[in-house]
């Protein structure tokens, strides 16, 4: 029996030529038009400027249920509390800030919402105070933004921060999200931001 | 593509004024409170993904691994490189890139861009999907061999592979088109992307995973030890259309670089029982007449499988339409209504406190559960069809005259070269030239 | 088909060993082998769950009042203010929309306004102003403008306006200060401007809330809401006294700012609503806590503009926008 050297070339088996012609020219046949269905299917559905893979959560449609934090696969959480200056009211009572029955208002642990004391406090002149957010202890609760959504000005929101979302194919936040508020969003513009409006 | 943070060092950083993202329109109404010490607001950072760049270098990697594994199978025959290459794809495509996005998930984004016009299909996930086909139209299922996460992590668990009994593997085999299927249609109606929340694997990969998950992933990586690649012979829904197009392949995994000399030794060295073995010669003819009526008849039984088929699939569609949050949250609603649970529910309660009359969530629910029974009931057509058309290939008669790869099922593993005396042939003949 | 497994198993353990080093040399911490998904204390639903359930009790001995009907609204956008004139005509307003109502309801007139209103306030013989965000609007009895005039400057935010004979009194919430204007429109002055030597602090103003009213005695009453104090002024500016304190206990106003609507009593009681813990509430005019008008559980806790109207006979008229209706509340007798 010969032996080939190194290639793989196959000897065809033992059926008749014309047979195997056929089939190869059956599979050629059936292999161009596989080819060019899924090249004209994926060419029609790619359209590159809509394409929207990252995901983002509607802060008009979040209820700070908390889930975000739990249901994330990063951990702590990729959903992060943001703070919209510009919205803020800089308020010594800070709604988001402070427990509703603070007795005092100042920096003590049993006085802050935060159950990971990400808001940094810091008074600028009276009676305004900045409220900033730590991204490195903030685990994304919602506690704040439901706080300063009732008494405060809503400056606080929660979003999915890109620089840790690893962006999975489905979302298991967004899945449980009981407000449906997670969407994909095209990845160069990947935020959904508050901004000011008439409207405290 | 999946973002890792190495966009901190290499990702930008959004400063935002007003204005300046796409997403909402509102205008700066009420003024800031006036600081007169001087302060100045810091800005809202928001940072940037990882760069698209990172997400074709990874298509990149993916192609050239393709490349590799089809050279490695089907030229150099080299077992041993296919399962460094597997090392390579777990190390890499599993725990560095965290197995997502897998092509297994991206049949759902195809699909999803097939249904949902809203929903543009990104170039690399396209290309992810499209990949491992096109590369399966020539070569087989090179990707399945030591490309694919999943089936690179479980190859490296076969141990002491057991054949399965092939009536039991007929029948296991219909999953992958169910699955296949269920995926399809949970994509249409709208329910989500069912591949990636019973992926077993990912949570291994991403070293953080459900208590559920741990439990299904590690049980088939020990399943595996014993029936080779669970997942990728029983469950993968890609796998159905691999096998597909590698039945079309140009060029395929051959068990011997030469003529098979039926010397037998390579009966069991497949561990996916993915080798066919020549038809005995010897044995009596049936006459033609018997089994052109055999054939005729399942030819004729095809369209009864296909309506028991869909008519299961159409009382399965009621249970599957479970599966979208919507109808889930309508049924939860109504029995709540009706005094069935003692508390409300978070969704409920969420849904209550918003804007939408509970009647129009009834409708939309039951809209959805409509589009779902009819998809289910084309989804059970085809498993009829699949059930059928598996039941007609029993009954036909291939006569074979060597040992071949099926190359519907095979992986392109290369275990069974070494089985091969021709193969020992072939390498002592390169060892003889380097020598000389 | 047998395959060494210690060398399957080694080099299993190399490609995690190489992925997680890879993952951790780019600095791709986060890793975590036991995810923490239940934290200590902790509801079924949501484990940080915010609840403001305990301090929106309230004794029912300290509700004064009960609601004694509501009158349906009809205004095409959200409703926004509501006025009753001296004639106890009642007026809402809600987007370029301003009606006039019967007490049952029932449409009278509907004035088209230019532009969006924010609030009103009822002048002599049926007159009324409306104000939008930075304009005054004058009406006729008829429902005519008579008179328009913008005021202020690029911030001016107006929220709420009230005048007397001579003067009329804009609260200017974006800059934080009240106009003083005569009847034909012209500035006369601003009063609440940060001023140490007259000891006045300054109006603090987080949001656009700030409310003003004429007291019984011709002065000037402000809502200074990021203190959560209610200022007396003279119609000159000087500073009077203040009353009004934090808290989210019964006699305070809760939240950053409070409270975000007030109106005077015709006893000179003051009656004031908050936001966050959505209360109507009825002070003494000497600032201390008399009576609930109507507690939290009557609104919906999203409620953030409860615009207040009294009539002649005291009965307080609260704006629900959320339900787009007015209570109407009456005084329990014994």
């Amino acid at each position: 029996m010969e032996t080939k050297s190194e290639s793989s070339e196959k000897k065809q088996p033992e059926q008749s030529a014309p047979f195997n012609k056929r089939r190869g020219f059956l599979k050629t046949i059936g292999r161009s038009a596989a080819l060019a269905g899924l090249g004209a299917g994926l060419f029609g559905l790619i359209r590159r400027p809509k394409a929207a893979m990252a995901w983002q959560l509607d802060p008009k449609k979040c209820v700070q249920c908390g889930r975000c934090a739990t249901e994330c696969i990063m951990e702590p959480s990729a959903v992060k509390c943001v703070h919209a200056y510009e919205i803020c009211g800089y308020c010594k009572l800070c709604g988001g800030y402070h427990q509703p029955n603070a007795r005092q208002l100042h920096t003590a642990a049993e006085n802050q919402l935060c159950p990971t004391g990400a808001i940094v406090r810091t008074f600028i002149e009276d009676p305004f105070f900045e409220y900033r957010i730590d991204e490195n202890l903030c685990n994304g609760c919602g506690k704040c933004v439901a706080g300063c959504g009732s008494f405060g000005n809503g400056s606080l929101y929660l979003q999915v921060r890109h620089n840790v979302c690893v962006n999975c194919n489905e979302c298991t936040i967004a899945v449980r999200c009981p407000a449906q508020a997670f969407r994909r969003v095209p990845i160069y513009a990947p935020y959904i931001p508050k901004k000011k409006d008439g409207e405290a | 593509m999946c973002r890792s943070s190495l966009a901190i060092p290499f990702g930008m950083f959004i400063v935002i004024a007003l204005g300046a993202l796409s997403n909402v329109v509102a205008v700066n109404r009420f003024p800031r409170p006036e600081f007169q010490g001087g302060y100045e607001q810091p800005p809202t950072v928001f940072p940037a993904a990882r760069p698209e760049l990172f997400g074709y270098m990874d298509i990149a990697v993916l192609a050239g691994a393709l490349c590799l594994a089809a050279w490695l199978a089907l030229k150099k025959r080299s077992r041993k490189g296919v399962f460094l290459l597997t090392v390579g794809a777990v190390a890499y495509f599993g725990f560095f890139r965290k197995g997502c996005i897998c092509p297994v998930g991206s049949i759902q984004n195809v699909s999803l861009a097939l249904f949902d016009s809203s929903f543009a299909l990104p170039i690399a996930v396209g290309l992810i999907f499209g990949l491992p086909l096109v590369f399966s139209l020539f070569f087989g299922r090179v990707f399945c061999s030591s490309v694919c996460p999943l089936g690179a992590i479980q190859d490296l668990f076969v141990l002491n592979p057991v054949k399965v009994p092939r009536l039991m593997s007929s029948v296991l085999g219909l999953l992958p088109h169910l699955y296949l299927g269920a995926a399809i249609l949970f994509v249409a109606t709208g329910a989500g992307f069912v591949v990636c929340r019973f992926d077993p694997f990912v949570g291994f990969f991403r070293l953080n995973a459900p208590v559920g998950m741990i439990f299904w992933g590690g049980g088939l990586l020990l399943l595996g030890m014993f029936v080779a690649r669970p997942y990728c012979r029983f469950l993968c829904p890609l796998g159905v259309l691999l096998g597909w197009s590698s039945l079309l392949s140009r060029r395929h995994v051959t068990i011997t670089p030469d003529t098979c000399i039926n010397c037998r030794l390579c009966e069991d060295a497949c561990p996916f029982d993915a080798i066919r073995v020549p038809t005995d010669p010897g044995q009596a003819q049936e006459p033609r007449s018997r089994s052109v009526r055999r054939v005729l008849l399942h030819s004729a039984l095809l369209p009864l499988w296909m309506l028991l088929g869909g008519l299961g699939g159409y009382f399965a569609g009621d249970a599957l339409s479970l599966a979208h949050h919507r109808v889930r949250l309508a049924e939860r609603i109504l029995d709540e209504e009706a005094g069935g649970s003692d508390n409300v529910s978070l969704e409920s309660r969420t849904f209550r406190a918003g804007t939408v009359p509970v009647p129009s969530l009834v409708q939309q629910a039951q809209a959805i559960r409509k589009t779902t029974k009819k998809g289910s009931a084309l989804l059970g057509i085809y498993l009829g069809l699949v059930i059928g058309l598996g039941i007609l290939r029993f009954s036909l008669q291939r006569k074979r005259t060597e040992y071949t790869a099926d190359t519907q099922h095979c992986l392109s593993c290369g275990r069974c070269f070494q089985a091969c005396p021709q193969e020992h042939r072939r390498l002592a003949n390169i060892s003889k030239k380097g020598t000389e | 088909m047998k395959k060494s497994a210690p060398l399957v198993l080694g080099l299993a353990v190399a490609a995690l060993v190489a992925g997680i080093g890879l993952r951790l040399l780019t600095k791709q911490h986060r890793v975590s082998f036991f995810p923490r998904r239940t934290p200590v204390q902790c509801t079924p639903d949501n484990p940080y769950e915010y609840s403001i359930d305990s301090l929106t009790g309230i004794d029912p001995s300290q509700v004064g009042y009960r609601e004694a009907g509501r009158i349906a609204l009809s205004l095409k956008a959200k409703p926004q203010a509501i006025a009753i004139g001296d004639d106890n005509r009642l007026y809402a307003a809600g987007g370029n929309e301003i009606s006039q109502l019967d007490s049952a309801g029932a449409v009278l007139q509907s004035i088209s306004v230019p532009q969006e209103v924010l609030c009103l306030a009822p002048g002599r013989n049926g007159k009324l102003f409306a104000g939008s965000r930075n304009t005054i609007m004058n009406y006729g009895s008829r429902g005519k403008l008579t008179r328009q005039w913008n005021i202020g400057g690029e911030n001016t935010f107006i929220t709420s306006l009230c005048g007397d004979n001579e003067h009329l009194f804009i609260a200017d919430a974006g800059m934080r200060v009240v106009w003083k204007l005569d009847t034909s429109g012209r500035v006369k002055g601003k009063i609440g401007m940060k001023d140490t030597s007259r000891g006045i602090p300054g109006f603090v103003v987080p949001s656009a809330y700030m409310d003003v009213a004429m007291g019984r005695d011709g002065s000037l009453w402000v809502v200074n809401p990021g203190r959560h104090l209610i200022e007396n002024y003279r119609t000159n500016g000087d500073r009077l006294s203040a009353w009004g304190s934090s808290g989210s206990n019964i006699e305070g106003f809760c939240g950053c700012c409070g409270p975000i609507q007030m109106a005077m009593l015709p006893n000179g009681s003051f009656v004031t609503a908050e936001k966050g813990i959505v209360r109507v509430k009825v002070y003494d005019p000497a600032g201390r806590f008399a009576t609930v008008v109507a507690p939290h559980a009557a609104f919906n806790p999203k409620e953030s503009n409860l615009d207040l109207a009294v009539d002649t006979a005291g009965t307080i008229y609260v704006l629900d926008s959320y339900g787009n209706q007015i209570r109407v509340f009456r005084k329990k007798t014994a």
